[in-house]
């Protein structure tokens, strides 16, 4: 949890002191509400909250006991540090309430509520959500001190440019001896969070008119710099050119530390923005400095451009780059050109240079096709102005009305209506499309729609369709290479998107898991053009990888680079820009923009960054000479496209946020003289001047996944969670609506709608309000959308039922067999075998009726293998899961994705397993790990307490709850009952029975062991208090020493102490004062003086650190003291302890003494000493038939033993002492006893059966039970009759390497298989179970290993298990053996 | 006849609407739009109130399908008539008649509500329609939209109406009071909105209605209710929506009513809602005449907050000085710590003594923040005795802090004589407090005698610095100042500029001896201030010499960042190397070493290493019971 959380928490648990009223009187007449009341009495908090729901929900308009209802629910639920779904639909409907005035913003229980709406929202990646809540409670409450508080914190929170002056503002009323107690415990709160007032963004600083250099930080010993900004350059010429000569080797960053400029390129703004006089004597002495350099006899074009940078202003240098503008127009590179000219007519004063470089200008503007500009440019020169054009003098108009002749017309494309649509299926070929991991959004397949053709593109294929009439495939370039095992994991693709054009695809393209290099197919037919691996000779970056699909100008492709010297996740990277010769297929030139460590990565943007994020990033932007790159790594630069010179960098804020993984990005969108940008590594969208990087406009709130298109001035994006409409000259959103559950890929935008598909439907949004216009469900049958595209009134959506694989058809035979299946025996032969990258393979359990088949899962794609020895493939689907944990139940196959957070949930699918169509899709939570199944239900929980039960028919949540306080919990069925064995060290154990239908609790049990021989343990009282008596004494003076915690820390805490008079009862506390030492670095929460605030929920704590050695972090031992003076005597006989709740019950007292003195006393012996909080710490248990097992201890580290808790009698009894629970095989419990192994029986309390020296204590992980038959495998063999306790006497043999480390795998009639692999072979022992009896065999044929962990094992199951089928898999190959006839 | 052409007069004067005009649509009104489709009436009730608040013309049609539906609640569809009147800024005359006719009363009441702001001149003819419902709600909803245009002229209508509200019909019932506006109206909406099981839906009514004389009606229910109670917030938010300056009138005359408990309400209303500054006075002169301990500390907490211009109450403030009561006495000392024109050392001189810590605390702090040029010179120690020697350890600290805040030079020796026993005691937390405020009053040149009187070793020779690695190798390394000790010598070192992220070459130099001088008085010895740059990659040597009179057995604490090793007398007596944490302390320790010390000059040598971060080094002497052990320079 942040720091900035934890302190809110803080903050909100000491505001709840009497937080919420509870409603003054009953506010109905109906029965659920008092049922409710009783409910929560007897702990079942659940079923309250759903009876005041239900309550709530069926009374309309009555907004009095909505209120009561669900701040009811919110007193209940207290403020504990973690949400929960009650406080989130509580919290949401109060807030609701509020806003039609069924509840005041002046209350706390709505100040609790929307500060927990907001902290959801944020978590969530609602920001804009959170920001429009924010902003409405300051806007009706501009005056509450609190109401500003909490919208400051908001803002900082959402990282918004605004925050600054809020905080500023209250810095400046700053009052932390504020006479009113609450004001001054909200400046409390606030302090911390105004010394971070340092870190906040600054705000965005208007763009400099004139000179940048005012801005700038240039570095600037001599003052140079300084005399060129004060002085005008007519009187400073030579400074001038001083500073120009000195900038090639200098930076400059700008003061607000956003990002650096060229040096050159800021002199020369800051001297354009001088009038033509001041520039005179600059230019001669440039002129005369000019011609006198020595020049190379063929300056190359760099050399050329790095004069014209140095030498701007010089007449002659402007002639030759006249000379290499007009080149670059004539050899198809009019982006070049533009540049080249541009400058011209921003530095020269000679006309005819003007005219020929306007000229020029215009040319290069119709090259690139913009003709917009041309047009406008009516409006700036004069139409009757003569210009050089074709030898001769033209005018303005005339030069203009020549190019723009033959200008194409605008394309009217329309928006079509969903109803219009004609819907083509594709099916892709059976290859993973990524075989390293799963794309993190979508499926990673892009389509476009190109020369009649639809081009599908993912890392691994590039397919081809007629886009007329797109049946099978036109042809396809797909990739098989091996995956290299370094790299299975970790990455979070994008897209691939081909360039296309003039008929030709360019990719990036390349052998291993990521692409090195770039590549060339014909559109039509895909035949491959070329292939270019870059190598970078002698450079210390040997390889690259592209990072973004290449973009098409000057005839070249320009794309970023990627270089390490090792690894791609090597901190010592590179990040270049490419231009690539489309003529000599090799890079025309390479330009480094950023290097971790050098100075242009100031901010160690580079150095910080993650390949997930900036590889397979965006592609970059071209635009009238200039190259935008997004970086997705820290930084945007903007290039000049002649020859890689960075014109600028900026540095943008980076926020980490679990968001930003699903997270598409974009290449640089230009708008205006903006250029909006949203890199992957970050949620946020901001807009920067085109012309010098500074920042124009800033929004993190949508947290940007996709930028889908720009409409008008509206930017339209898809967020997490959202999709909004942002404001393009201001990036502010103009609408904002929830994006539809699961969006496939990519969205589109054409005209004035939006299209976005969802899993089950596509939809058309109005692009200007974000209304849904339409929906219309996919009609693909069994079949599910991986991804879609328009064009015309032509729908194309992949599926995910994949074109058949010609070598493997489905249903057919993979081998001829003509035997009839037999069970499992030696010798061996190989019937079939598949070849399957890094699968994960599933087989039913020997009860289910789909045993005779197993399940893949391999690089994307699902399949069904029949098994049996001819064997075939029964069905066959994408899945966009690589990695998945795989279950059965009846005969479905439920599938729930493993290691991939889309936003605090995994997917859950459930397959029919035999035909593969999907049944349902559910989210479940991703904290929750462990499955299981009871009825027709599935229960996901976590370890501490969280339970989600789903309808395994339907996918639905039927119920879900958390048990408090849980440190352990671990649910069974019995076939019958639900039962839960909860231990926390707060309750210690219990064994609750929940009702399976609702998840309330039937019945609740404390588990009591009662064999502690501890002295004086307090005694429980009401409510978690604690209560010890003694001999009744008078004393003025009390003191009580903590000796130990529970947890063995060394620290103490406590929320509350009474001292109890002679009749036992507590003493008035107004007199008292109190003394302890504290936690210093708690501000108001650890203080002696909430020992007796009568608050529960605050306490006292001991000192966390020595405050002398605060870094050493030393903790101060016990004892820890509390001395109270009662203010005068009084007769006492005991006091009661209430233990603070904090996590891990921090500081809660075990062992103690208790003096009491009356004045100018000594303290003397103890009146009374022992153990105040007495927990057993239980650290795993197991159920079995009749009984529950389970090991723990009573004292930190010491004594743990096992018990075994009688389900029916409800009795608890030792076990094992010295001992530790291993694991549970049916109803025998394996304990470890002083290197002893121990078998007890769940329902045989007497049974004991000792099993080494037989098996050695080492190996205990290998055994398996069945039955009442032990068997052990793994390394030496070991067969038991538990029955009888007596272990198989196995045949020696001397030679033979059954007992060496191999497969244990189960096979039919009471034989196991063990298979040790040696050389290129395997060698087989088939041990019969009843007899001992041992044959063995070899296999010549299987050079592989046998990879068990790529078979999914159930949890209840411990052996691998085949019947007439083994499977061999190695991770490529799968391979079927039957018996040899 | 004749009275429904005035009414049709009359209605074509009434304002037609209160809402905003249309402006574009909030960007959140898409989700909104979205959240009508829900299965909750509440979260249903929000997006159609939100949508007609922010009249969101693109939400028209769904929430007028949402008013056709018939399986639709009929109280949810009334919210969608309303908020479709909002929406379009009108009703359709065409089928208005058919939501005043409709078959369910919430519908009607609805219906009637609209017609508060909308319908024109038809309007009129609905109400008369409705005021006649067989519903009483229905009649009071037609009673307010009648009174609104009607005012003081429709209590023949709301009188009646009004006589013995129920719960469901509070709100309208109030509503209709509040526009008809007479004293009449206003005497029955006291009574009704005073009564508890009314109250809340009476407020509801009301608390959108902008009428000064509304105020007194609200302000009238604060005495009486906690202020935790949900009804208390909403009559803060209905007080909100008054105009302002009504408002701090409504409350000078609440204060000014002679009533105690109104004094005290006021108070607190002016602590948390209006903080005007003009209500301070009139808040002051009642208070006079208070008796009740929570009323003056409510008066003292609403006029001693900074923007209540606190210095024109400074003499209430010290009035309360003495008073009996000891949360008083705290608090008028925190309300004159907001006192800027006062010398508080001399206003606060008194409170130190008091018995109550809470009150000395209050001084103690409040002195902590006001400027130390008021402070006594030289005298501050006096000042500060009883406090110094308290037996509560917060109060100590807190004023060690006065001390160390506003204490100077001229404070320092009295201070040393008054805190010595604490600096050379056992007490961890009491020496370093004492230290720290000796430490900010010593001269310069004197925090070594209070790093001494704590036994730490003050006076070093040093010099460096070696060039160190990752690995610490020139820890095992033998410099030359290792091998003979001469404080004359130079020798040549070497270190390395670490820049850019990039390792140079080493760079040679020449170091020689300097002095070492221990100038915080936690008794480090800061190697990186006192050796030639850099700090980073470092290996230096420090060299102290003591003098005790005769021999005897010492305990030595070492400890440093991020390795040392000491000799004693040329013995190696401890070695310790922290593990190595990038950009953090790593601190080594070596603690309660038992070593001898002869009599005369003993010799300490520190060799002692650094990577990065910060360096220093510390040792200190005790005896067995902790106490420092005396020593002085040779």
């Amino acid at each position: 949890m942040s720091q900035s959380m934890r302190s809110l928490l803080c903050f909100l648990l000491l505001l709840s002191a009497n937080t919420f009223a509870a409603p003054e009187e009953v506010p109905t007449s109906d029965p659920r509400w008092a049922k409710a009341q009783s409910s929560y009495k007897a702990g079942s908090k659940g079923e309250g909250h759903r009876l005041l729901i239900a309550l709530a929900d069926s009374h309309p308009g009555e907004l009095g006991l909505a209120v009561a209802c669900y701040s009811k629910i919110l007193e209940v639920e207290g403020q504990p540090l973690k949400s929960n779904p009650w406080i989130d639909l509580a919290a949401d409907r109060l807030m609701a309430l509020e806003q039609f005035g069924a509840i005041s913003a002046n209350t706390k229980v709505l100040h609790s509520a929307v500060s927990r709406v907001i902290d959801k929202a944020l978590l969530e990646g609602r920001h804009l959500e959170a920001r429009a809540t924010s902003d409405r409670f300051l806007g009706k409450n501009p005056n509450d001190l609190y109401w500003r508080i909490r919208h400051a914190y908001n803002y900082r929170r959402m990282d918004l440019l605004d925050t600054l002056p809020l905080y500023q503002k209250l810095k400046e009323e700053y009052d932390p001896d504020h006479p009113h107690p609450p004001t001054r415990e909200l400046w409390a709160w606030m302090q911390p969070e105004l010394k971070a007032i340092e870190q906040l963004p600054s705000p965005i600083y208007p763009l400099p008119k004139g000179t940048p250099l005012l801005l700038m930080e240039p570095d600037d010993p001599d003052g140079y710099w300084r005399i060129v900004l004060d002085r005008s350059p007519a009187d400073v010429p030579t400074m001038v050119d001083r500073v120009a000569a000195l900038s090639a080797t200098q930076i400059v960053p700008w003061a607000d530390q956003t990002g650096l400029t060229d040096p050159l390129r800021a002199l020369d703004l800051h001297l354009q923005s001088k009038a033509p006089l001041e520039l005179r004597a600059l230019r001669k002495l440039q002129n005369d400095l000019f011609e006198r350099e020595r020049l190379p006899t063929a300056p190359s074009e760099k050399e050329l451009l790095a004069l014209s940078r140095r030498f701007a202003w010089s007449a002659t240098m402007q002639e030759k780059l006249l000379a290499l503008a007009n080149t670059a127009l004539w050899t198809g590179r009019p982006e070049s050109a533009l540049r080249s000219f541009q400058e011209l007519l921003d530095h020269t004063e000679d006309p005819e240079l003007r005219g020929s470089a306007q000229t020029g200008f215009w040319t290069a503007l119709r090259l690139i096709g913009a003709v917009a500009e041309i047009e406008a440019s009516a409006d700036v020169v004069d139409p009757g102005k003569t210009y050089p054009w074709m030898g001769r003098a033209a005018k303005a108009a005339e030069i203009r009305g020549e190019l723009l002749k033959n200008r194409s017309a605008p394309l009217n494309s329309v928006a079509p209506t969903l109803e219009s649509l004609r819907q083509h299926v594709l099916q892709l070929p059976p290859v993973s499309p990524w075989p390293t991991d799963t794309p993190a959004v979508g499926f990673g397949i892009d389509l476009q729609v190109s020369g009649g053709q639809v081009l599908a593109s993912g890392r691994n294929l590039l397919v081809s369709y007629d886009a007329e009439n797109p049946g099978a495939p036109l042809w396809s370039q797909l990739q098989r290479h091996p995956v290299e095992l370094h790299r299975r994991t970790g990455y979070h693709p994008g897209y691939f998107r081909p360039l296309i054009s003039n008929g030709v695809i360019y990719t990036r393209w390349g052998l291993h898991s990521l692409p090195d290099g770039v590549a060339a197919f014909m559109l039509a037919g895909g035949k491959p053009l070329w292939a270019y691996a870059y190598e970078r000779g002698s450079s210390p970056f040997s390889k690259g990888v592209p990072m973004g699909d290449p973009t098409v100008a000057d005839g070249s492709l320009f794309y970023l680079q990627w270089h390490t010297p090792g690894d791609v996740t090597d901190r010592n990277r590179t990040i270049s820009l490419i231009n690539f010769d489309l003529q000599k297929h090799q890079p025309r030139w390479s330009a480094d923009l950023a290097s971790s460590g050098k100075a242009m990565d100031t901010a160690g943007s580079i150095q910080k960054s993650t390949p997930q994020n900036t590889l397979y990033g965006n592609s970059v932007t071209v635009h009238r000479g200039a190259v935008y790159c997004n970086t997705n790594a820290g930084m945007i630069i903007r290039c000049d496209i002649r020859d890689g010179q960075v014109d600028w960098t900026h540095n943008y804020r980076r926020k980490n946020s679990s968001l930003v993984s699903e997270n598409l990005g974009t290449r640089p969108i230009i708008s205006g003289n903006n250029v909006i940008c949203m890199p992957r590594d970050d949620g946020r969208i901001f807009a920067l001047d085109q012309r010098t990087g500074l920042l124009v406009w800033d929004n993190p709130l949508v947290v940007g996944t996709e930028a889908i298109g720009v409409c008008g001035d509206l930017l339209i994006v898809r967020g997490a969670g959202v999709m909004a409409g942002l404001d393009v000259h201001t990036g502010k959103a103009r609408w904002f609506s929830p994006s539809p559950e699961g969006v496939l890929g990519r969205a589109l935008l054409i005209e004035n709608s939006v299209y976005v598909g969802s899993g089950s439907q596509l939809i058309r949004m109005d692009a200007a309000t974000g209304k849904v216009l339409e929906q219309r469900p996919w009609s693909l049958g069994n079949a599910r959308p991986l991804a879609f595209t328009l064009k015309g009134n032509q729908l194309f959506v992949i599926s995910d039922s994949p074109a058949p694989d010609r070598r493997h058809d489905l249903g057919k035979p993979l081998a001829r067999v003509d035997t009839p299946p037999r069970a499992l025996g030696l010798p061996l032969k190989r019937t079939w075998q598949l070849n399957r990258s890094n699968a994960r393979i599933a087989i039913p359990p020997a009860s289910s009726t789909l045993k005779e088949s197993a399940y893949i899962l391999s690089g994307g794609i699902l399949e069904s293998i029949d098994l049996s020895p001819s064997g075939s493939i029964n069905w066959r689907r994408f899945v966009d899961a690589h990695k998945a944990q795989l279950s059965f139940f009846d005969d479905k196959l439920l599938l729930v994705e493993n290691g991939r957070n889309r936003r605090g949930f995994s997917r859950a699918v459930a397959f029919s397993a035999k035909s593969g169509r999907i049944l349902w899709e559910s989210m479940v939570p991703a904290s929750l790990g462990n499955p299981l199944f009871f009825e027709s239900k599935l229960m996901y929980h976590d370890r501490r307490g969280k339970m989600v039960v789903l309808d395994l028919t339907t996918g639905e949540t039927i119920w879900q709850r958390t048990l408090d306080e849980g440190d352990l919990v671990d649910p069974h069925w019995d076939g019958k009952q639900l039962h839960v064995f909860h231990a926390s060290s707060w309750h210690g154990p219990h064994l609750l029975v929940l009702d399976p239908a609702t998840g309330n609790t039937v019945t609740r049990d404390s588990v009591r062991v009662t064999t502690t021989s501890a002295p004086n343990i307090a005694k429980p009282v009401d409510d978690g208090w604690l209560e010890v008596r003694f001999p009744e004494r008078t004393a003025s003076w009390i003191r009580l020493a903590a000796l130990s915690e529970v947890n063995g820390q060394g620290w103490a805490s406590a929320a509350e102490l009474h001292v109890l008079d002679e009749e036992g009862n507590p003493l008035p506390r107004d007199e008292w004062t109190i003394e302890a030492n504290h936690e210093r670095n708690n501000g108001l929460r650890a203080l002696p003086r909430n020992l007796i605030d009568g608050d529960p929920l605050t306490w006292w704590h001991s000192p966390w650190k020595d405050p002398e050695k605060p870094r050493i972090g030393k903790i101060i031992p016990h004892p820890h003291f509390i001395h109270v003076n009662l203010g005068k005597n009084y007769k006492i006989s005991g006091f009661r302890y209430l233990p603070a709740k904090i996590n891990n019950n921090n500081g809660m007292i075990r062992d103690y003494e208790f003096h009491s003195r009356e004045n100018h006393q000594d303290w003397g012996t103890p009146v009374a000493a022992g153990i105040l909080v007495n927990r057993l710490r239980v650290h795993r248990n197991y159920f079995g038939p009749r009984a529950v097992f389970f090991d723990a201890r009573n004292y930190p580290g010491k004594d743990q033993a096992v018990f075994r808790y009688d389900l029916e009698k409800k009795t608890t009894e030792l076990v094992e002492t010295q001992a530790q629970l291993l694991s549970m095989h049916g109803p025998y419990a394996l304990i470890t006893s002083q290197n002893k192994l121990i078998l007890r029986r769940s329902d045989d309390s007497s049974y004991r059966f000792e099993l080494t020296p037989q098996i050695n204590h080492g190996h205990h992980g290998h055994i398996v039970i069945e039955g009442d038959r032990l068997a052990m495998g793994r390394h030496k063999i070991a067969i038991a009759d538990l029955k009888t306790k007596q272990f198989l006497e196995l045949p020696e043999s001397p030679g033979s390497r059954r007992d060496q480390n191999g497969i244990f795998v189960k096979i039919p009639d009471g034989h196991f298989l063990k298979i040790v692999h040696h050389g290129n072979k395997q060698e087989l022992s088939l041990i019969n179970s009843a007899t001992g009896t041992i044959t063995e065999g070899t296999i010549d044929s299987q050079t592989e290993r046998f990879t068990e962990d790529r078979f999914l094992k159930t949890s209840s199951q411990q052996l691998l298990s085949f019947d007439r089928t083994l499977l061999f898999y190695d991770n490529s190959t799968l391979s079927a053996w039957v018996t040899a006839d | 006849m004749i009275r429904l052409s005035l009414s049709i007069c009359i209605g074509l004067v009434v304002q037609v609407s209160s809402w905003s005009p249309a402006a574009p649509p909030p960007a959140g009104a898409g989700r909104m739009i979205q959240q009508l489709q829900s299965e909750s009436w509440i979260e249903q009730a929000e997006a159609l109130h939100y949508l007609g608040e922010h009249r969101v013309e693109m939400a028209a049609a769904p929430v007028r399908s949402l008013l056709g539906a018939k399986d639709v609640h009929p109280w949810t569809r009334g919210q969608a008539l309303l908020s479709l009147s909002h929406i379009e800024g009108e009703v359709n005359p065409a089928e208005f008649g058919k939501w005043v006719a409709h078959e369910h009363p919430a519908v009607r009441s609805s219906a009637a509500e609209v017609l508060e702001s909308y319908g024109g001149n038809s309007a009129v003819t609905w109400i008369e329609i409705l005021l006649k419902d067989p519903d009483v709600s229905v009649q009071c909803h037609a009673a307010a939209a009648h009174a609104k245009r009607r005012k003081a002229a429709a209590w023949n209508v709301v009188g009646p109406l009004t006589l013995e509200p129920a719960a469901s019909t509070a709100r309208a019932a109030a509503r209709a009071l509040a526009f008809t506006g007479t004293a009449e109206a206003h005497a029955r909406l006291t009574t009704q909105i005073s009564t508890p099981g009314l109250m809340r839906e009476s407020l509801r009514g009301i608390r959108s209605i902008e009428d000064p004389k509304l105020i007194p009606i609200l302000l009238n229910l604060l005495p009486n209710l906690e202020e935790t109670h949900l009804n208390y917030g909403m009559v803060l938010t209905a007080l909100q929506n008054q105009e302002w300056k009504a408002v701090i009138s409504g409350l000078t005359t609440f204060i000014q009513s002679g009533n105690e408990q109104k004094v005290k309400t006021g108070a607190r209303l002016i602590t948390t809602l209006t903080r005007s500054p003009e209500l301070g006075a009139p808040l002051r002169n009642a208070l006079g005449e208070a008796t009740q301990t929570e009323t003056i500390e409510a008066g003292l907490i609403a006029l001693g907050s900074a923007v209540m211009n606190p210095d024109e109450h400074e003499e209430f403030f010290r009035s309360k000085l003495k008073h009996e009561e000891p949360s008083i006495r705290s608090l008028s000392i925190r309300c004159l710590a907001h006192c800027k024109e006062i010398n508080h050392y001399e206003v606060l001189r008194e409170s130190l003594d008091d018995e109550h810590y809470e009150v000395v605390e209050a001084a103690l702090s409040a002195l902590k923040r006001q400027p130390a040029v008021n402070a006594p010179k030289g005298q501050l120690v006096s000042y500060l005795e009883t406090p110094l020697s308290s037996n509560n350890e917060s109060i100590r600290a807190l004023a060690y802090d006065v001390l160390a805040h506003a204490g100077s030079e001229a404070d320092f020796r009295p201070a040393m004589a008054a805190l010595e026993e604490l600096l050379t005691g056992t007490d961890e937390t009491l020496r370093s407090a004492a230290a720290t405020a000796l430490g900010a009053l010593a001269p310069e040149d004197q925090i070594g005698e209070v790093v001494a009187a704590q036994g730490y070793l003050a006076h070093w020779m040093v010099i460096g610095t070696f060039l160190n690695d990752k690995e610490h190798k020139a820890f095992d390394e033998v410099h030359e100042p290792e091998k003979e000790l001469d404080f004359e010598k130079s020798y040549k070192a070497t270190y390395i500029w670490l820049l850019e992220g990039r390792s140079d070459k080493p760079i040679e130099r020449e170091v020689t001896w300097g002095e070492g001088i221990v100038d915080q008085t936690d008794g480090k010895l800061s190697m990186s201030s006192q050796l030639p740059p850099p700090g980073s990659f470092a290996v230096g040597y420090a060299v102290a010499d003591i003098h005790v009179d005769s021999d005897r057995e010492v305990f030595l604490d070492i400890d440093g960042d991020d390795a040392f090793r000491v000799w004693l007398n040329d013995e190696k007596i401890s070695e310790k190397i922290a593990p190595y944490q990038h950009r953090k302390d790593c601190i080594a320790e070596d603690k309660g070493l038992k070593v001898k010390l002869v009599a005369g000059t003993n010799r300490f040598i520190v060799k002692s290493a650094n990577i990065d971060h910060r360096w220093w080094v510390r040792l200190r002497l005790t005896d067995s019971n902790g106490i420092p052990t005396p020593f002085r320079k040779p």
